[in-house]
């Protein structure tokens, strides 16, 4: 069986990580910007396991449940503020949460 | 296992859960007691950093005690007791004294403890992450509060977008040295540059440098002062620390390191001053005046010298000093004004407030880098460091980005001595704030009179 090269996990972990940043810098609702940097956090995961495949190694395979787990904590607190954040305007679009400028 | 090189992670640890059962008994009631005591746990693990065995390496290599982790943790300690002594008026004047707030502080603390103590990148990387998940809930604390809220929004979506960063590079470096530990890698291969690009811009971004500032005014101007005081010091100190330490292994790797760290600093350096000039809210001013420093900071990178380094950290923590100061005291206007203080609050300070004006004037003194404060060592020992190390093109961009801030920091003076006042600003210290602005200033003046006995624990810890 042949087996894919290390480059290949590395270049897709890059584009993925990619699209993720683009779409925090892009999309507009709360919601999606926070789904945006998960994605960049499950980029990583597969570079560390792709590099552990390689390499034949757990190391980065821990890491990568470290990250998730990490994730998950951004996810939980970033959900908690956009909640304030609804309460208190009643908006959820990036466009509107411009109040502080200079 | 050698649990004594755990003592001062261990008495934070305890700490955390004293004050977290505290807070269940007690709540709002004790909350003055309870942050009182979490500085207590702070200044307790200072001392027991005194103790700590070292050299010493816990968890199968996963955690390092050294003497340089050991210095760091000691200043990073004394730095965030400081901000804790002076933190309880505030809350309580504006109605929110929250429980959490003490073990909160403490956990971000932690983090920064194990970030410093570890040369294995996956736990550099969750010390990193359990102080920056617990800034963002600190910045975003206030409730009904809507700017508290939206800066600790930004600062957690450009945070979180660094903490990837960080990740992506470890996992990068880690695919193409096989290790996670951060250790010299002699061989050429792009995967490992990119790597160590993606680091060093993630901790960049941690430190607010340009490119990747964008936070910081948002986040300092929202968040509750004293938290702005701990977010702008306390990190900072454990950020450099970790710097110098991969300086010496993993960006000195990277053969162009040297070009990037430079374009960091000197675009800090333009961008922080340039935009201080424009502000109106001393919050923001002294966030961008934060920028700047950040870019002096990172000039010191660019070789590999102890003496360079020790002035470096030097530097910082003198600068963390004066920066607990500075938002002390804009604590005290705010609780004056009943609003975050602005450059017009300033005029004719001196003749309604003489003791706050001229406590004022001194860090910003310091700020600017004249002798004898402690600031100007700092500057000078980063300048002859680099003029050293053969660096005198960079020596000379950080002498004139130094220049540069000038202005900024004498208009504030001359508002507060040459112009009449506008209001009556009646300014009252809690205990708490005149001991740590006593603190602060004593601790510049003495180390710009003796800086020696800071630097030779630092030379001495650097390897």
């Amino acid at each position: 069986m042949k087996t894919i090269p290390l480059e290949a996990f590395l270049v897709v972990s890059m584009i993925l990580f990619g699209l993720g940043v683009v779409g925090i810098v892009a999309r507009r609702n709360l919601i999606t910007v926070l789904m945006s940097l998960e994605l960049t956090l499950n980029a990583v995961n597969i570079a560390l396991v792709g590099a552990d495949h390689h390499l034949g190694a757990a190391e980065g395979q821990i890491f990568a449940l470290f990250v998730i787990a990490l994730a998950a904590t951004e996810a939980a607190v970033g959900l908690g503020i956009i909640i304030a954040i609804f309460r208190l305007k009643r908006v959820d679009s990036t466009d509107e949460i411009r109040e502080m400028r200079g | 296992m050698n649990w004594s090189a755990l003592l001062p992670e261990l008495t934070l640890s305890a700490g955390v859960l004293t004050l977290f059962t505290l807070e269940l008994l007690y709540g709002k009631k004790a909350f003055k007691a309870a942050t009182l005591l979490a500085a207590l746990f702070l200044a307790l693990a200072a001392v027991s950093t005194l103790f700590t065995a070292h050299p010493e390496r816990l968890f199968f290599g996963g955690f390092t005690v050294d003497a340089l982790s050991l210095a760091g943790k000691l200043l990073l300690y004394a730095l965030a007791a400081l901000v804790l002594v002076s933190s309880y008026d505030y809350f309580i004047k504006r109605n929110s004294p929250y429980g959490e707030l003490p073990y909160l502080y403490l956990l971000a603390v932690l983090g920064m403890s194990v970030m410093l103590s570890s040369d294995n990148l996956a736990v550099v990387f969750t010390g990193l992450e359990l102080s920056s998940i617990t800034l963002y809930l600190l910045a975003g604390l206030f409730k009904n509060d809507y700017p508290s809220k939206e800066g600790a929004f930004k600062y957690l979506v450009i945070g979180t977008t660094g903490t990837s960063m960080f990740a992506l590079g470890s996992a990068f470096v880690y695919a193409a040295t096989g290790s996670l530990r951060t250790v010299p890698y002699e061989g050429e291969n792009a995967f490992f540059a990119l790597g160590v690009v993606l680091i060093l811009s993630a901790l960049a971004l941690k430190a607010s440098a340009v490119p990747f500032h964008f936070w910081t005014p948002d986040a300092y101007e929202g968040a509750p002062t004293p938290t702005t005081a701990f977010m702008a010091a306390v990190p900072k100190l454990a950020l450099y620390f970790l710097l110098v330490k991969l300086t010496y292994t993993l960006l000195s790797s990277f053969e162009d390191w040297r070009l990037f760290v430079v374009l960091l600093a000197v675009a800090s350096m333009l961008v922080g001053n340039l935009a201080a000039y424009a502000q109106t809210s001393l919050k923001r001013l002294f966030a961008y005046s934060s920028v700047a420093h950040a870019g002096y900071f990172l000039t010191a990178l660019t070789a590999v010298d102890e003496h360079l380094f020790a002035a470096l950290l030097f530097y910082v923590f003198a600068y963390g000093t004066a920066t607990v100061g500075v938002f002390t005291l804009l604590t005290v206007l705010e609780k004056a004004l009943g609003r975050p203080a602005r450059l017009d609050d300033l005029k004719g300070l001196y003749r309604t407030a003489p003791g706050t004006a001229l406590l004022f004037a001194l860090f910003l003194f310091a700020f600017i880098g004249i002798p004898p404060l402690a600031l100007f060592w700092g500057k000078l020992g980063i300048f002859f460091g680099l003029v050293k190390a053969e660096l005198f093109t960079v020596g000379v961009l950080f002498a004139l980005g130094s220049l540069l801030s000038v202005g900024y920091y004498l208009r504030l003076v001359v508002l507060m001595f040459l112009t009449e006042p506008e209001r009556e600003v009646k300014t009252a210290l809690s205990g708490g704030e005149a001991f740590t602005l006593s603190f602060a200033a004593l601790a510049t003046l003495a180390l710009g009179l003796a800086p020696q006995t800071v630097l030779d624990l630092l030379l001495r810890a650097l390897p």
